[in-house]
């Protein structure tokens, strides 16, 4: 019953989820909209355990004070205080509007902005001629580069610009085009096997 | 009324298609019948080479399984993966951590090595603090991932799951630590900047094949064979449709438009 | 000058992305054929029409973004066309409310509640999209992204659900995103939309563009400052093309040394 009792919820769930895409009688529909207000709450019932895990591991580094604690204790302080905060004064409160705008937003910023730097690093890294093919790429890469900033055009003229175009809506999405098409088949034929209970590693096992 | 909704019934129909297909391959390994062989994945092959070095070094392996949540077909093909891979450094005592965005991959993650551990009777080896969950907020899991990386001597880092802007962060800062790296989404906006930086990428559907081809167990195989017949049938009608549209016959597009 | 220091690389960058915003060079941009199609789109909707933006994006989109929803909102406000904005990211209200801050002094005579407003994130992913497509109030739990209750507010007597929408923007950074509104809002209500997205995420979504399931693309930050010069108010997009066009030269110029030292090399060793 432990490995049986999963797999039905997940079948029974699964179809349920699946033929609500396709099935127009309203019962149907809002079964569908029921299994997946279950999920929403049993999703959300989790971020506590995300809160435990985080509390268990930096507090033991805080408390066996091993090379970089500091850094847990702020980990821990910081998670516990804007927790506090807005459950206390809400997310409407102007206290939790600036440090949201004031803390999270430019790290985040921040961290995504960081790319700028490895994108010039992995290109300079990785864009060699090699092969006949990776020849190819760069030329076409440094098309685009070349065609999607103004300075293309304004140094070599109106044809980056247009070889741009042509590269991104006719080869670009051929080969998208593809690879979407093979990924969403693999995605289908993956959920089929979890739902028919052949993958299970989710289960923490594995196949037949 | 209807029981089907208006312009979805060719769409169910190729869908159910597809499904019998992978049905009748995997009935037909599993009554013992002949199934094709799949090609070589060269990414897949070298999760082996990648553990057997950082075991050699005495370093620590990393595994992400991306960013997506459980619902996300890539993170369950990541959690497939991670189950071999947790075998893997069981066997030859390599320290692995695991690290998660999601709560829901972290429970389920935490589940899947523990019982990896088990298997190779290792379980008292079994550390639950090697399976992290960092942050819910994506730069903050890159963030944390990137000082994981760099403090905890990681010399094999497999990424393989649904990753977005964070990838390159993982790639590179993996790249520039001297890790050995193998790398797989479904993706394609990211699949270029792993093959960029990691050493092995999987491309699209090749995450998806991990679990047949790792186990070689006929029932994936057939299911994978299956998964190919649809793509051939997919193929197929694109060729037909261009060929038609070209034509100006447009009975293909609209038989798909019921 | 194969194995240039990454630091080296880093500086320079830094330099260079510095003196494009001290120094601008005013380079001219020219419209794209894409954009130009998302704009006409847009300003071809008659008076009294409804606009939903989806913000579904986070900080890091803010640069490539953001300066396409101000224009956007600009364009409907002079058009007198309203706007429910809201989002399935966690972040889709702070992101709407920065385009409001910015934007509502600049219309005194257009009111929140009215003329616009900002639903912000509620949970659910796609699955508010598609409660969102039977009842709008009920989908966002009767409160906006500001606390007021939404069946109280004026704009909510005529816009019921999505089905009232007349277009549909979605900006997005990853998922959920435009698949989603195309699924559940594009294709099955045949409600016309369009998107900007960051570059990166661009060739991803041609497809829906050549199969006229999106109306054009604002294509990351260069469209963004593509739609500022049409909607005649040129901003931080457009400031930033300088630092993007050194940016880029900058990467194919470390690209050519490696590989003017990769040859080299190869020609050593015969």
């Amino acid at each position: 019953m432990r490995k049986e009792l999963p797999l039905a919820i997940t079948f029974i769930s699964g179809i349920i989820v699946v033929l609500a895409n396709f099935l127009a009688p309203t019962w149907f529909v809002e079964a569908n909209k029921e299994v997946t207000l279950w999920f929403q709450i049993t999703s959300a019932l989790f971020c506590a355990l995300g809160v435990v895990n985080l509390t268990r591991i930096h507090s033991k580094r805080v408390s066996q004070q091993r090379e970089g604690w500091i850094f847990s204790a702020l980990i821990i302080a910081s998670m516990f205080l804007f927790m506090g905060i807005s459950l206390v004064v809400g997310q409407q409160h102007q206290l939790y509007k600036n440090m949201y705008n004031n803390m999270n937003v430019p790290l985040n910023a921040t961290m995504y902005s960081i790319l700028v730097f490895y994108i010039a690093s992995a290109a300079y890294r990785a864009f060699r001629v090699r092969t006949f093919e990776a020849t190819i790429l760069l030329v076409a890469a440094a098309i685009v580069m070349l065609g999607k900033a103004p300075i293309g055009e304004a140094v070599l003229g109106s044809w980056v610009a247009e070889w741009t175009t042509w590269i991104l809506d006719i080869p670009n999405t051929a080969g998208m085009r593809g690879i979407q098409l093979g990924a969403t088949l693999g995605g289908i034929a993956m959920a089929l096997r979890v739902l028919i209970g052949i993958e299970r590693a989710h289960f923490g096992g594995t196949g037949e | 009324m209807t029981l089907i909704k208006p312009g979805l019934v060719a769409t169910l129909v190729l869908e159910l298609a597809f499904c019998i297909s992978v049905v009748m391959l995997i009935t037909r390994a599993r009554k013992g019948l002949k199934v094709p062989t799949i090609r070589k994945v060269a990414g897949l092959d070298a999760l082996d080479e990648a553990i057997g070095r950082a075991t050699e070094m005495g370093a620590t392996v990393h595994y992400s399984p991306g960013i997506g949540a459980v619902d996300n077909a890539q993170t369950l093909a990541a959690m497939s993966i991670l189950g071999y891979v947790a075998k893997t450094c069981a066997k030859y005592d390599t320290r692995l951590i695991q690290t998660n965005r999601n709560n829901v991959v972290y429970s389920i993650a935490e589940e899947i090595v523990k019982q990896a551990y088990a298997e190779v009777g290792k379980s008292d080896a079994f550390n639950p603090d090697d399976v992290r969950f960092l942050s819910e907020d994506q730069f903050g899991y890159a963030s944390g991932c990137v000082g994981i990386m760099h403090r905890e001597k990681v010399r094999a880092n497999i990424l393989i799951g649904a990753f977005w802007a964070e990838s390159l962060i993982f790639a590179e800062v993996g790249a520039q630590i001297g890790s050995i790296q193998i790398a797989g989404t479904a993706n394609t906006h990211q699949i270029p900047f792993f093959i960029a930086a990691c050493d092995y990428a999987l491309l699209g559907e090749e995450i998806y094949a991990a679990s047949a081809y790792l186990t070689r167990e006929p029932v994936l195989m057939g299911c994978l064979i299956g998964q190919d017949w649809g793509k051939m049938a997919g193929v197929l009608l694109v060729v037909v449709g261009a060929v038609m549209a070209t034509m100006k016959n447009n009975a293909l597009r609209d038989l798909l438009n019921k | 000058m194969g194995n240039v220091d990454r630091r080296i690389i880093y500086v320079v960058m830094i330099l260079v992305v510095v003196y494009a915003f001290v120094k601008p060079m005013g380079l001219p941009i020219t419209i794209s054929q894409h954009t130009k199609n998302a704009y006409n789109a847009i300003d071809s909707l008659p008076a009294g029409s409804t606009l939903v933006i989806g913000f579904d994006f986070s900080a890091g989109g803010i640069p490539e973004l953001e300066p396409a929803a101000k224009a956007i909102f600009y364009q409907c406000m002079k058009n007198n066309v309203k706007i429910v904005m809201m989002g399935m990211w966690v972040m889709a209200g702070d992101m709407a409310e920065r385009v409001l801050t910015e934007m509502e002094p600049l219309f005194p005579n257009k009111t929140y509640g009215v003329d616009y407003v900002n639903i912000g994130y509620k949970p659910g992913n796609a699955l508010l999209l598609e409660r969102a497509v039977d009842d709008i109030i009920g989908a966002a739990l009767d409160i906006d992204h500001r606390g007021n209750k939404m069946s109280t507010l004026p704009i909510f007597q005529e816009f019921k659900s999505l089905k009232d929408a007349d277009f549909w923007v979605c900006l997005s950074t990853g998922n959920p995103g435009v698949p989603d509104w195309i699924k559940i809002v594009g294709d099955p209500l045949k409600i016309p939309g369009t998107t900007d997205v960051v570059s990166v995420s661009i060739p991803e979504n041609m497809p829906f563009v050549q199969s006229g399931q999106l109306t054009g693309i604002i294509q990351g930050m260069r469209g963004a400052s593509e739609y500022e010069l049409l909607v005649n108010r040129p901003g931080r997009a457009v400031a930033g093309m300088d630092a993007q066009s050194l940016s880029h030269v900058v990467i194919l110029l470390f690209i050519a040394l490696g590989n003017i030292s990769f040859l080299m090399g190869k020609k050593k060793t015969g």
